[in-house]
């Protein structure tokens, strides 16, 4: 009996406990309220504190550290709400980043490919696009293999060329991610040989640089950047 | 005679000497090699030598008065003992940072708990090269430093010209050795250059690098000599013969020394306004992109300065006189160094206006001052107003992020977003293994054709030859069939059938005459051939005979045996 009562008190005062928890939208209806107060300190380390963040929560995060003049730290904020956010979302993403890029003293120029390939990666359903090139790929196949006589057969390769080309690039972007994690340089620092200061510099690190996650060890991790390969502290980089 | 008693009193003269020296220390100015210099030159290395004949320890360090002026690079003793008279020598490594008459010493020393001195030396600091340096007669290289002007203010441009003239090509330049100035702001070398000029009649070619100077304080400024490294060809020693000459010429590395040159720098009178620059402006101007914006957005306004300047010691606050409709943030601040002697510096200040209201306003001219040292007196020059339209639209924030508020305005937060706190779901994605597998799916599907079809050729060629390799066995075994049910008329279509399985051909093209013309072919001798002849008209009779004959039904099947078995031997 006696048993039983504190079975039922100790769940009860656990029910109680959480429904007293705050919710993620109570913090951050308390973040946005300091945030409008100027006192973006509070509000960054609120938004912090939400635990499973959306990409509005990592929006609101970044806007924080922009305005207490954290710009990598806002950039790493914003790169991760890119993940899943709505179209208008990433528009304001967009729109602000290259803002703190200028402010952080990085050009921000990205070329007009990879702007674009970033672009149909981020706003085009992944699923879509594999339909896409199933379908693309499976038309050229049969256009291939016809024998039939087909009136404008050239232009027909032609289209399915470039729908293969085009989805075939935004799902090697997906496919890139799937396989490796992304990540910035929020410090710079050297990229060596091997995972240890003793290992020869391979080249000097830029702020902000996107780099992938290849491998880890304590303390490290081995990245590739567009064109080499090397490890880093592991404080050196965030990963997004 | 004459002879011994000069001798003697050359030695008697030397010996006096020495005692005189031993007596104290000796400070003399010598070179890199030891020998005595009368005058040095400023910016070149030389050395200062304190030389104790008495070679007892001292005390502590040698102190030597009106050491001051001269920058020390480094300093060395050593110990010599000539006739059992040890002598030490200090060697002091400086500069003379500028031309004049220095006197340095005595030094003071302190031997065996006595205090000592030396003598006072005059020496003479010029910014000409050494006489006997002038020129490399060896190697005929001369290095010249050069300025544009003589007299200039504090903060005016001075372009420096450095040449290394060479007539042998094999005296290869390393690089030029600097001597640092603390009274000039110097800039990056340009070059090197190379060209050709006569000097004293010999055409030199030369390697040319030249930069820009500021002086930073009024005086006399001595820019010092550089250095030439360069290396240069020696004959190898002739006691080795002809062996010398298969390693070719020795090289050994040289230095020789430009002048050094001094530069009379005025101060900038006094002026009622801040200077903001000194120099000459051939450009100012006052621009913006776009010049017509939305209410709420942003455009660049730049001021432009471009002339003969320090672009580093360009001074502009601000914009001047900005009405309240609009609100400015300074942006960013670019420069660019003239590219040649002859060639202008840029300055840009860059700041992101915004329209509070909307309507046409003016920035009005914007002023700018400095030291004109073209006219040597102080010019205020303005550029024209600029026009700026503010269109109506839903205020916005800027595309062009401002930095560093200038004006005291309050400032927007960034606006948050209200939704998608809460993770988002990923979106659904085909595994990827599947993915790439109904990729592969039309290359299965080829690969099945082509091997549907390889097969077919493959059993079809199986096929010709199993019927090739069993035709006999199997027209023996039908043979005893045909006995058996006495069907002799069945004998043509049976050897009709075995030639077609042997010869891989259809029965329709096996003919009497093909079939003796294929063994006449392989041999067959012509009586034989002649029997088969006979025998395969027999068969053909007895094939497409109306009534056949029972007489020769068991003759006919015991020939038939026979010429299987000779025609197995055969083929």
């Amino acid at each position: 009996m006696v048993k039983t009562i504190t079975a039922i008190t100790l769940i009860l005062s656990l029910v109680a406990a959480d429904s007293l928890a705050q919710t993620p939208r109570a913090i951050a209806s308390q973040a946005a309220t300091a945030y409008q107060a100027d006192d973006f300190e509070s509000a960054a380390r609120l938004y912090g504190s939400i635990k499973n963040k959306g990409p509005g929560v990592w929006f609101n995060s970044g806007n924080c550290h922009y305005e207490l003049a954290q710009y990598p730290e806002a950039i790493v904020a914003w790169k991760r709400a890119q993940q899943g956010a709505s179209f208008n979302l990433l528009h304001a993403i967009d729109h602000q980043m290259s803002g703190a890029y200028e402010k952080a003293g990085i050009p921000f120029e990205p070329s007009l490919i990879v702007s674009f390939l970033d672009w149909g990666a981020r706003c085009i359903h992944p699923f879509f696009l594999q339909l896409l090139f199933l379908m693309s790929w499976y038309l050229l196949w049969l256009l291939i293999i016809s024998k039939r006589r087909i009136r404008l057969k050239n232009i027909y390769y032609a289209l399915l060329g470039i729908l293969i080309v085009i989805s075939g690039a935004f799902l090697l972007m997906h496919y890139t991610q799937y396989l490796y994690k992304s990540a910035l340089v929020i410090k710079k620092g050297p990229l060596l040989a091997g995972p240890h200061e003793q290992y020869d510099v391979v080249k000097e690190l830029s702020l902000l640089q996107d780099v992938q996650i290849r491998d880890e060890r304590p303390g490290w991790y081995k990245v590739a950047t567009h064109d080499q390969m090397g490890w880093v502290a592991a404080d050196t980089i965030e990963t997004v | 005679m004459t002879g011994k008693i000069l001798g003697k009193a050359i030695v008697l003269f030397s010996l006096l000497i020495s005692c005189a020296a031993a007596a104290q220390g000796v400070l003399r100015v010598v070179d890199e090699m030891g020998s005595s210099l009368k005058t040095v030159q400023a910016g070149r290395p030389f050395m200062i030598e304190l030389t104790l004949s008495d070679g007892g320890a001292l005390d502590e360090a040698p102190v030597i008065e009106g050491f001051d002026p001269f920058e020390l690079l480094d300093s060395s003793w050593s110990h010599s003992v000539i006739n059992g008279e040890v002598s030490i020598a200090y060697r002091y490594n400086v500069i003379a940072p500028k031309p004049g008459t220095y006197t340095v010493g005595p030094a003071l020393f302190s031997q065996d708990g006595s205090q000592k001195v030396s003598n006072s030396l005059q020496i003479e600091v010029g910014t000409e090269q050494l006489s006997d340096e002038q020129e490399d007669q060896e190697n005929s290289v001369i290095v010249r430093l050069s300025l544009d002007k003589d007299r200039v203010v504090v903060g005016e441009r001075i372009v420096a010209t450095l040449r290394y003239y060479y007539t042998d090509p094999s005296a290869r330049l390393r690089n030029f050795v600097e001597q640092s100035t603390k009274d000039v702001i110097r800039k990056k070398a340009r070059g090197p250059r190379q060209g050709s000029e006569p000097i004293d009649g010999i055409e030199y070619d030369y390697i040319e690098l030249d930069w820009d100077m500021y002086s930073k304080k009024a005086g006399e400024i001595t820019v010092p000599a550089f250095a030439a490294e360069y290396e240069a060809k020696m004959p190898r020693n002739p006691m080795f013969g002809g062996i010398s000459r298969l390693l070719g010429m020795a090289s050994a590395q040289k230095r020789a020394y430009s002048n050094a040159v001094t530069v009379q720098v005025d101060p900038i009178p006094p002026s009622d306004q801040a200077v903001q620059g000194v120099g000459t402006v051939d450009v100012f101007e006052l621009s913006a992109h776009p010049s017509i914006v939305s209410q709420g957005e942003g455009a660049v306004v730049t001021l432009t300065l471009k002339g003969d300047f320090n672009p580093d010691k360009i001074m502009i606050d601000n914009l001047q006189g900005v009405p309240d409709e609009l609100r400015y943030y300074e942006s960013k601040e670019s420069s660019e160094e003239p590219t040649s002697a002859t060639d202008l510096a840029t300055k840009q200040f860059e700041y992101i206006v915004q329209g509070l209201q909307t309507g046409n306003f003016e920035i009005p001219a914007q002023q700018f001052h400095y030291f004109d040292v073209n006219s040597q007196r102080h010019r205020t020059i303005t550029t024209a107003p600029l026009s700026m339209t503010i269109m109506p639209g839903t205020p916005k924030k800027s595309s062009i992020t401002p930095s560093n508020p200038v004006v005291e305005q309050k400032r927007s937060a960034l606006p948050l977003a209200k939704g998608e706190l809460r993770p988002t779901r990923k979106p659904y994605i085909m595994p990827w293994w599947l993915f790439f597998l109904l990729i592969t799916i039309p290359f299965f599907a080829w690969a099945f054709r082509r091997g549907r079809h390889s097969l077919y050729i493959h059993r079809k060629k199986t096929y010709r030859a199993r019927r090739s390799y069993q035709a006999f066995s199997r027209a023996q075994a039908q043979l005893v069939k045909l006995q058996k049910n006495k069907k002799n008329e069945r004998l043509y279509a049976l050897f009709i059938e075995l030639f077609a399985d042997k010869w891989h051909l259809s029965i329709g093209s096996i003919t009497a005459e093909y079939i003796a013309q294929r063994l006449q072919d392989i041999g067959m001798p012509q009586e034989q051939l002649e029997q088969w002849n006979e025998f395969f008209a027999a068969i053909a009779q007895q094939a497409f005979a109306a009534e056949q004959s029972e007489k020769h039904t068991t003759d006919l099947f015991k020939k038939a045996e026979q010429w299987l078995k000779q025609l197995q031997q055969l083929l």
